[in-house]
Protein backbone atom coordinates (compact mmCIF):
# COMPACT_ATOMS: atom_id res chain seq x y z
CA UNK A 1 0.00 0.00 0.00
CA UNK A 2 1.13 3.24 -1.02
CA UNK A 3 2.11 5.53 1.96
CA UNK A 4 1.79 9.00 1.81
CA UNK A 5 5.38 9.98 2.18
CA UNK A 6 6.18 7.47 -0.42
CA UNK A 7 7.37 9.43 -3.93
CA UNK A 8 8.37 8.17 -6.91
CA UNK A 9 11.11 10.43 -7.55
CA UNK A 10 13.96 11.13 -5.44
CA UNK A 11 15.69 14.48 -4.39
CA UNK A 12 18.04 14.09 -7.48
CA UNK A 13 15.34 13.53 -9.90
CA UNK A 14 13.78 16.48 -8.74
CA UNK A 15 16.70 18.33 -9.14
CA UNK A 16 16.89 17.28 -12.81
CA UNK A 17 13.53 18.17 -13.26
CA UNK A 18 13.56 21.80 -11.61
CA UNK A 19 16.32 22.30 -13.28
CA UNK A 20 14.50 21.91 -16.53
CA UNK A 21 11.72 23.71 -15.43
CA UNK A 22 13.97 26.39 -14.50
CA UNK A 23 15.71 26.85 -17.80
CA UNK A 24 11.63 26.42 -19.11
CA UNK A 25 10.49 29.16 -17.64
CA UNK A 26 13.51 31.43 -18.75
CA UNK A 27 13.52 30.68 -22.04
CA UNK A 28 9.42 31.33 -22.24
CA UNK A 29 10.12 34.94 -21.04
CA UNK A 30 11.73 38.00 -23.17
CA UNK A 31 15.20 39.16 -22.22
CA UNK A 32 14.36 42.62 -23.54
CA UNK A 33 10.77 43.93 -22.55
CA UNK A 34 9.99 46.49 -25.02
CA UNK A 35 8.65 48.83 -24.50
CA UNK A 36 9.93 48.95 -21.09
CA UNK A 37 7.74 50.07 -18.28
CA UNK A 38 7.77 54.00 -16.61
CA UNK A 39 8.07 53.05 -13.03
CA UNK A 40 5.91 55.43 -11.16
CA UNK A 41 6.64 57.92 -8.52
CA UNK A 42 5.48 56.36 -5.88
CA UNK A 43 7.17 52.85 -7.00
CA UNK A 44 10.80 54.73 -7.29
CA UNK A 45 10.12 56.18 -3.68
CA UNK A 46 9.71 52.99 -1.65
CA UNK A 47 12.36 51.89 -3.80
CA UNK A 48 14.83 54.83 -2.43
CA UNK A 49 13.71 53.92 1.22
CA UNK A 50 14.66 50.02 0.05
CA UNK A 51 17.69 50.78 -0.81
CA UNK A 52 18.68 53.00 2.12
CA UNK A 53 17.38 50.39 4.33
CA UNK A 54 20.02 48.10 2.16
CA UNK A 55 22.90 50.73 2.59
CA UNK A 56 22.48 50.16 6.37
CA UNK A 57 22.26 46.49 6.54
CA UNK A 58 24.96 45.63 3.97
CA UNK A 59 27.03 47.91 6.77
CA UNK A 60 25.78 45.84 9.35
CA UNK A 61 26.95 42.78 7.73
CA UNK A 62 30.16 43.51 6.90
CA UNK A 63 30.27 44.78 10.94
CA UNK A 64 29.84 41.26 11.94
CA UNK A 65 32.22 39.70 9.45
CA UNK A 66 34.73 42.36 11.10
CA UNK A 67 34.34 41.87 14.51
CA UNK A 68 36.62 39.00 14.52
CA UNK A 69 38.91 41.00 13.29
CA UNK A 70 38.87 43.60 16.35
CA UNK A 71 36.45 45.94 14.52
CA UNK A 72 38.47 46.31 11.29
CA UNK A 73 36.43 49.71 10.13
CA UNK A 74 36.77 50.33 6.17
CA UNK A 75 35.48 53.90 5.08
CA UNK A 76 35.56 54.38 0.83
CA UNK A 77 34.12 57.34 -0.47
CA UNK A 78 30.35 57.32 -2.02
CA UNK A 79 28.53 59.76 -3.98
CA UNK A 80 25.36 60.15 -2.14
CA UNK A 81 22.99 57.95 -4.39
CA UNK A 82 20.12 58.00 -2.27
CA UNK A 83 17.57 60.71 -2.03
CA UNK A 84 17.25 62.62 1.61
CA UNK A 85 14.29 61.76 3.42
CA UNK A 86 11.89 63.63 5.06
CA UNK A 87 13.06 61.88 8.46
CA UNK A 88 16.67 64.45 8.47
CA UNK A 89 16.97 66.98 11.29
CA UNK A 90 19.25 69.54 11.70
CA UNK A 91 20.17 72.42 10.12
CA UNK A 92 22.72 72.62 7.44
CA UNK A 93 25.85 71.79 9.27
CA UNK A 94 28.45 69.41 8.35
CA UNK A 95 26.07 66.07 8.86
CA UNK A 96 22.86 65.03 8.52
CA UNK A 97 20.99 62.30 10.50
CA UNK A 98 18.48 60.20 8.73
CA UNK A 99 16.74 57.33 11.33
CA UNK A 100 15.75 54.32 8.89
CA UNK A 101 14.20 51.60 11.44
CA UNK A 102 16.40 51.16 14.07
CA UNK A 103 19.72 52.49 11.95
CA UNK A 104 20.13 55.64 12.10
CA UNK A 105 22.48 56.86 9.34
CA UNK A 106 24.92 59.79 9.19
CA UNK A 107 26.27 61.60 5.98
CA UNK A 108 28.61 64.32 5.82
CA UNK A 109 28.94 67.01 4.31
CA UNK A 110 32.41 68.66 5.41
CA UNK A 111 35.06 69.89 3.52
CA UNK A 112 37.71 67.99 1.85
CA UNK A 113 40.99 67.99 5.02
CA UNK A 114 44.08 69.25 3.23
CA UNK A 115 46.00 67.97 5.88
CA UNK A 116 46.25 63.99 7.63
CA UNK A 117 43.55 63.40 10.47
CA UNK A 118 45.42 65.24 14.18
CA UNK A 119 45.65 62.57 16.46
CA UNK A 120 43.56 62.69 19.49
CA UNK A 121 43.82 60.39 23.04
CA UNK A 122 41.70 59.57 25.74
CA UNK A 123 43.17 61.29 28.53
CA UNK A 124 41.41 59.59 31.09
CA UNK A 125 40.40 55.69 31.32
CA UNK A 126 38.50 53.49 33.87
CA UNK A 127 40.98 51.44 35.84
CA UNK A 128 42.65 48.27 33.93
CA UNK A 129 42.13 49.49 30.69
CA UNK A 130 45.37 49.93 28.37
CA UNK A 131 45.89 51.05 24.99
CA UNK A 132 45.66 48.27 22.59
CA UNK A 133 46.35 49.28 19.17
CA UNK A 134 45.38 52.04 16.96
CA UNK A 135 44.49 51.57 12.92
CA UNK A 136 44.37 54.30 10.13
CA UNK A 137 41.35 53.78 8.88
CA UNK A 138 41.58 54.46 5.26
CA UNK A 139 42.66 56.78 3.27
CA UNK A 140 41.13 59.75 0.86
CA UNK A 141 44.29 60.72 -1.62
CA UNK A 142 47.34 61.14 0.82
CA UNK A 143 45.28 62.42 3.71
CA UNK A 144 43.88 59.80 6.59
CA UNK A 145 40.39 60.90 7.20
CA UNK A 146 39.69 57.83 9.60
CA UNK A 147 41.46 56.19 12.40
CA UNK A 148 40.05 54.15 15.45
CA UNK A 149 42.26 53.23 18.55
CA UNK A 150 41.22 50.36 20.93
CA UNK A 151 41.86 49.68 24.65
CA UNK A 152 41.56 46.78 26.44
CA UNK A 153 41.19 45.55 30.25
CA UNK A 154 43.03 42.51 31.91
CA UNK A 155 39.31 40.97 31.00
CA UNK A 156 39.57 41.56 27.65
CA UNK A 157 36.91 44.08 27.83
CA UNK A 158 37.12 46.19 24.61
CA UNK A 159 36.52 50.09 24.26
CA UNK A 160 37.16 51.61 20.74
CA UNK A 161 37.31 55.25 20.28
CA UNK A 162 37.22 56.07 16.55
CA UNK A 163 37.15 59.78 15.02
CA UNK A 164 37.08 60.48 11.82
CA UNK A 165 36.86 63.81 9.30
CA UNK A 166 33.63 64.95 8.11
CA UNK A 167 34.17 64.59 4.23
CA UNK A 168 31.07 65.26 2.45
CA UNK A 169 30.21 62.05 0.62
CA UNK A 170 31.01 59.89 3.08
CA UNK A 171 28.37 58.24 5.42
CA UNK A 172 28.63 55.84 9.11
CA UNK A 173 25.91 53.89 10.52
CA UNK A 174 24.48 53.22 14.48
CA UNK A 175 22.29 50.13 14.23
CA UNK A 176 20.90 49.19 17.04
CA UNK A 177 17.71 47.15 18.01
CA UNK A 178 14.14 47.99 19.49
CA UNK A 179 15.71 47.35 22.88
CA UNK A 180 18.34 50.45 22.77
CA UNK A 181 17.68 53.58 23.87
CA UNK A 182 18.35 56.94 21.69
CA UNK A 183 19.31 60.05 22.99
CA UNK A 184 20.33 63.33 22.44
CA UNK A 185 23.53 64.81 24.35
CA UNK A 186 26.19 66.92 24.23
CA UNK A 187 29.83 66.42 25.12
CA UNK A 188 32.18 68.91 26.47
CA UNK A 189 29.34 71.08 24.55
CA UNK A 190 29.07 69.35 21.35
CA UNK A 191 26.18 67.86 20.50
CA UNK A 192 26.02 64.20 20.14
CA UNK A 193 24.00 61.15 20.16
CA UNK A 194 23.85 58.15 22.84
CA UNK A 195 22.64 54.35 21.82
CA UNK A 196 22.55 52.34 24.81
CA UNK A 197 21.61 49.56 26.48
CA UNK A 198 20.73 49.13 29.95
CA UNK A 199 23.26 46.96 30.59
CA UNK A 200 22.92 44.54 27.58
CA UNK A 201 26.01 45.01 25.15
CA UNK A 202 27.49 47.64 23.41
CA UNK A 203 26.66 51.13 24.12
CA UNK A 204 27.72 53.81 21.38
CA UNK A 205 28.25 57.81 22.44
CA UNK A 206 28.82 59.78 19.01
CA UNK A 207 29.43 63.27 19.21
CA UNK A 208 30.69 65.94 16.64
CA UNK A 209 33.58 68.84 16.55
CA UNK A 210 31.97 71.12 14.34
CA UNK A 211 35.03 73.18 14.75
CA UNK A 212 37.55 70.52 14.19
CA UNK A 213 34.96 68.87 11.15
CA UNK A 214 35.54 65.76 13.22
CA UNK A 215 32.80 62.84 13.94
CA UNK A 216 34.22 61.29 17.28
CA UNK A 217 32.15 57.69 18.38
CA UNK A 218 33.33 56.02 21.74
CA UNK A 219 32.17 52.14 21.28
CA UNK A 220 31.98 50.38 25.16
CA UNK A 221 29.97 47.88 27.74
CA UNK A 222 30.62 50.90 30.42
CA UNK A 223 27.91 52.39 31.94
CA UNK A 224 26.99 55.83 30.66
CA UNK A 225 28.47 58.07 33.11
CA UNK A 226 31.60 56.50 32.56
CA UNK A 227 31.85 56.87 29.00
CA UNK A 228 30.68 61.04 29.41
CA UNK A 229 33.87 60.69 31.29
CA UNK A 230 35.90 59.16 28.68
CA UNK A 231 34.47 60.78 26.12
CA UNK A 232 35.11 64.46 27.80
CA UNK A 233 38.31 63.45 28.63
CA UNK A 234 39.55 63.10 24.45
CA UNK A 235 41.70 65.40 24.05
CA UNK A 236 44.61 66.23 20.67
CA UNK A 237 47.32 63.78 21.52
CA UNK A 238 50.18 65.89 23.09
CA UNK B 1 21.76 42.95 21.20
CA UNK B 2 23.41 44.87 18.14
CA UNK B 3 24.46 48.54 18.60
CA UNK B 4 27.81 49.84 16.83
CA UNK B 5 28.70 52.80 14.95
CA UNK B 6 31.02 52.43 11.72
CA UNK B 7 32.24 53.62 8.70
CA UNK B 8 30.43 52.82 5.71
CA UNK B 9 30.35 51.28 3.20
CA UNK B 10 30.97 48.80 0.70
CA UNK B 11 30.84 49.41 -2.99
CA UNK B 12 30.05 46.15 -4.13
CA UNK B 13 27.91 45.70 -1.05
CA UNK B 14 25.42 48.48 -2.53
CA UNK B 15 26.25 47.64 -6.10
CA UNK B 16 25.12 44.18 -5.83
CA UNK B 17 21.45 44.66 -4.69
CA UNK B 18 21.75 48.52 -7.08
CA UNK B 19 22.34 45.92 -9.69
CA UNK B 20 19.53 43.60 -8.88
CA UNK B 21 17.20 45.72 -9.14
CA UNK B 22 18.37 47.50 -12.79
CA UNK B 23 19.00 44.04 -14.42
CA UNK B 24 15.15 42.40 -13.29
CA UNK B 25 12.95 45.15 -12.10
CA UNK B 26 11.25 45.48 -15.82
CA UNK B 27 11.38 41.57 -16.08
CA UNK B 28 9.88 41.46 -12.76
CA UNK B 29 7.35 44.23 -13.58
CA UNK B 30 6.54 41.91 -17.04
CA UNK B 31 5.90 38.67 -14.98
CA UNK B 32 4.04 40.32 -11.99
CA UNK B 33 1.75 42.11 -14.91
CA UNK B 34 0.95 38.76 -16.38
CA UNK B 35 -0.54 37.32 -13.11
CA UNK B 36 -2.20 40.98 -12.01
CA UNK B 37 -2.90 42.50 -15.27
CA UNK B 38 -2.48 45.46 -13.71
CA UNK B 39 0.48 48.27 -13.21
CA UNK B 40 -0.21 49.37 -9.74
CA UNK B 41 -0.84 45.91 -8.32
CA UNK B 42 2.51 44.72 -10.70
CA UNK B 43 4.82 47.51 -9.13
CA UNK B 44 3.43 46.79 -5.79
CA UNK B 45 4.48 43.00 -6.18
CA UNK B 46 8.06 43.68 -7.66
CA UNK B 47 8.52 46.00 -4.56
CA UNK B 48 7.30 42.88 -2.32
CA UNK B 49 9.68 41.11 -3.93
CA UNK B 50 12.96 43.03 -3.38
CA UNK B 51 11.55 43.33 0.30
CA UNK B 52 12.22 39.49 -0.01
CA UNK B 53 15.54 39.55 -2.06
CA UNK B 54 17.13 41.96 0.01
CA UNK B 55 16.34 39.08 3.24
CA UNK B 56 18.87 36.56 0.99
CA UNK B 57 21.09 38.88 -0.96
CA UNK B 58 24.22 37.35 0.67
CA UNK B 59 23.34 34.00 -2.00
CA UNK B 60 23.38 36.37 -4.56
CA UNK B 61 26.93 36.26 -6.15
CA UNK B 62 26.34 36.04 -10.13
CA UNK B 63 23.58 38.68 -10.65
CA UNK B 64 23.70 37.79 -14.37
CA UNK B 65 23.34 33.55 -13.83
CA UNK B 66 20.27 31.90 -15.08
CA UNK B 67 19.79 31.12 -11.29
CA UNK B 68 19.68 34.36 -10.12
CA UNK B 69 17.25 35.49 -13.19
CA UNK B 70 14.74 32.61 -12.38
CA UNK B 71 14.88 33.29 -8.09
CA UNK B 72 13.60 36.79 -9.35
CA UNK B 73 11.44 35.21 -11.42
CA UNK B 74 10.12 32.97 -8.73
CA UNK B 75 9.83 35.59 -6.01
CA UNK B 76 7.76 38.02 -7.90
CA UNK B 77 5.40 35.89 -9.22
CA UNK B 78 5.12 34.49 -5.83
CA UNK B 79 4.59 38.07 -4.21
CA UNK B 80 2.09 38.30 -7.41
CA UNK B 81 0.02 35.70 -6.17
CA UNK B 82 0.00 36.95 -2.79
CA UNK B 83 -1.71 40.31 -3.96
CA UNK B 84 -4.22 38.63 -6.04
CA UNK B 85 -5.19 36.56 -2.96
CA UNK B 86 -5.62 38.85 -0.53
CA UNK B 87 -7.56 40.47 -3.17
CA UNK B 88 -9.98 37.60 -3.80
CA UNK B 89 -10.33 37.07 -0.10
CA UNK B 90 -9.52 33.21 -0.08
CA UNK B 91 -7.83 30.92 2.08
CA UNK B 92 -3.96 30.28 2.08
CA UNK B 93 -4.63 26.49 1.83
CA UNK B 94 -7.55 26.84 -1.32
CA UNK B 95 -5.20 29.52 -3.11
CA UNK B 96 -2.23 26.85 -2.92
CA UNK B 97 -4.34 24.43 -4.89
CA UNK B 98 -4.97 27.05 -7.38
CA UNK B 99 -2.85 27.38 -10.77
CA UNK B 100 -2.40 31.08 -11.13
CA UNK B 101 1.26 31.84 -11.61
CA UNK B 102 3.04 31.98 -15.37
CA UNK B 103 2.36 29.61 -17.93
CA UNK B 104 5.52 27.45 -17.95
CA UNK B 105 5.93 25.37 -21.18
CA UNK B 106 6.73 21.73 -20.57
CA UNK B 107 10.03 20.66 -21.17
CA UNK B 108 9.19 17.45 -22.79
CA UNK B 109 11.07 14.52 -22.35
CA UNK B 110 10.74 14.48 -18.63
CA UNK B 111 7.88 13.38 -17.35
CA UNK B 112 8.93 14.73 -13.76
CA UNK B 113 9.76 17.60 -15.31
CA UNK B 114 6.70 17.65 -17.26
CA UNK B 115 4.67 17.47 -14.04
CA UNK B 116 6.25 20.09 -12.27
CA UNK B 117 5.80 22.66 -14.43
CA UNK B 118 1.77 21.74 -14.68
CA UNK B 119 1.24 21.64 -10.86
CA UNK B 120 -0.14 25.17 -9.02
CA UNK B 121 2.30 27.42 -9.20
CA UNK B 122 2.60 27.59 -5.40
CA UNK B 123 4.01 24.33 -5.56
CA UNK B 124 6.32 24.53 -7.95
CA UNK B 125 7.93 27.85 -6.57
CA UNK B 126 8.81 26.36 -3.15
CA UNK B 127 10.63 23.00 -5.51
CA UNK B 128 12.26 25.36 -7.74
CA UNK B 129 13.79 27.63 -4.75
CA UNK B 130 14.93 24.51 -2.95
CA UNK B 131 15.81 22.39 -6.20
CA UNK B 132 16.85 24.71 -8.97
CA UNK B 133 18.15 27.94 -7.18
CA UNK B 134 19.42 25.61 -3.79
CA UNK B 135 17.35 27.69 -0.86
CA UNK B 136 17.52 25.61 1.69
CA UNK B 137 14.49 25.52 3.76
CA UNK B 138 15.55 27.95 6.41
CA UNK B 139 15.98 30.49 3.75
CA UNK B 140 12.82 29.89 1.84
CA UNK B 141 11.03 30.69 5.50
CA UNK B 142 12.61 34.43 4.84
CA UNK B 143 11.76 34.57 0.92
CA UNK B 144 7.95 33.19 1.47
CA UNK B 145 7.18 35.00 4.52
CA UNK B 146 6.59 31.68 6.17
CA UNK B 147 7.15 29.51 9.53
CA UNK B 148 9.44 27.00 9.40
CA UNK B 149 6.83 24.17 10.14
CA UNK B 150 4.58 25.96 7.05
CA UNK B 151 7.41 25.79 4.76
CA UNK B 152 7.62 22.22 5.52
CA UNK B 153 4.38 21.81 4.88
CA UNK B 154 4.33 23.55 1.37
CA UNK B 155 7.14 21.31 0.41
CA UNK B 156 5.19 18.20 1.60
CA UNK B 157 1.96 19.47 -0.42
CA UNK B 158 4.41 19.92 -3.12
CA UNK B 159 5.65 16.76 -3.54
CA UNK B 160 2.22 15.14 -3.28
CA UNK B 161 0.54 17.46 -6.00
CA UNK B 162 3.55 16.69 -8.29
CA UNK B 163 2.79 12.86 -7.46
CA UNK B 164 -0.76 13.38 -8.25
CA UNK B 165 0.35 14.67 -11.50
CA UNK B 166 2.27 11.93 -12.21
CA UNK B 167 -0.47 9.71 -11.91
CA UNK B 168 -2.53 11.97 -14.23
CA UNK B 169 -0.52 11.95 -16.97
CA UNK B 170 -0.21 8.05 -16.53
CA UNK B 171 3.52 8.61 -16.02
CA UNK B 172 3.24 6.00 -12.53
CA UNK B 173 0.28 4.50 -11.63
Amino acid sequence: MKSKNDFPFSDEDLKEAARLVGESMLASLPTEIEPPHIFSEAFNEKMNKLFAKEKARSTRRRFLRSVAAVLVVILTVSSIWLATDADAWADFRQWIRHVSGFDDIYEFYGPTPSVSLPKYEITWLPEGYVFSFEMDEDKDGESIIARRIAYENPGQDMLFLAYNYMVEGHTAVAASDEQSNCEEVTVAGMEGVLYYNEGHGSNVLVWFDEEAGIAFALQTNLDRALMFQIAESVQPAA
Amino acid sequence: MLIYLQMIESEEDRALFEQLYLEYRQLMFYTAKRILHNDQDAEDAVHQAFLSLIENLNKLSDIKCPKTRAFCVVIVENKAIDILRSKKYISQEEFQEATCGIEIPLPGGNGLADALAKIPARYREALLLHFYVGYTTHEMEKQLGLTRSAVLKLMWRAKLALREQLEKDGTIE
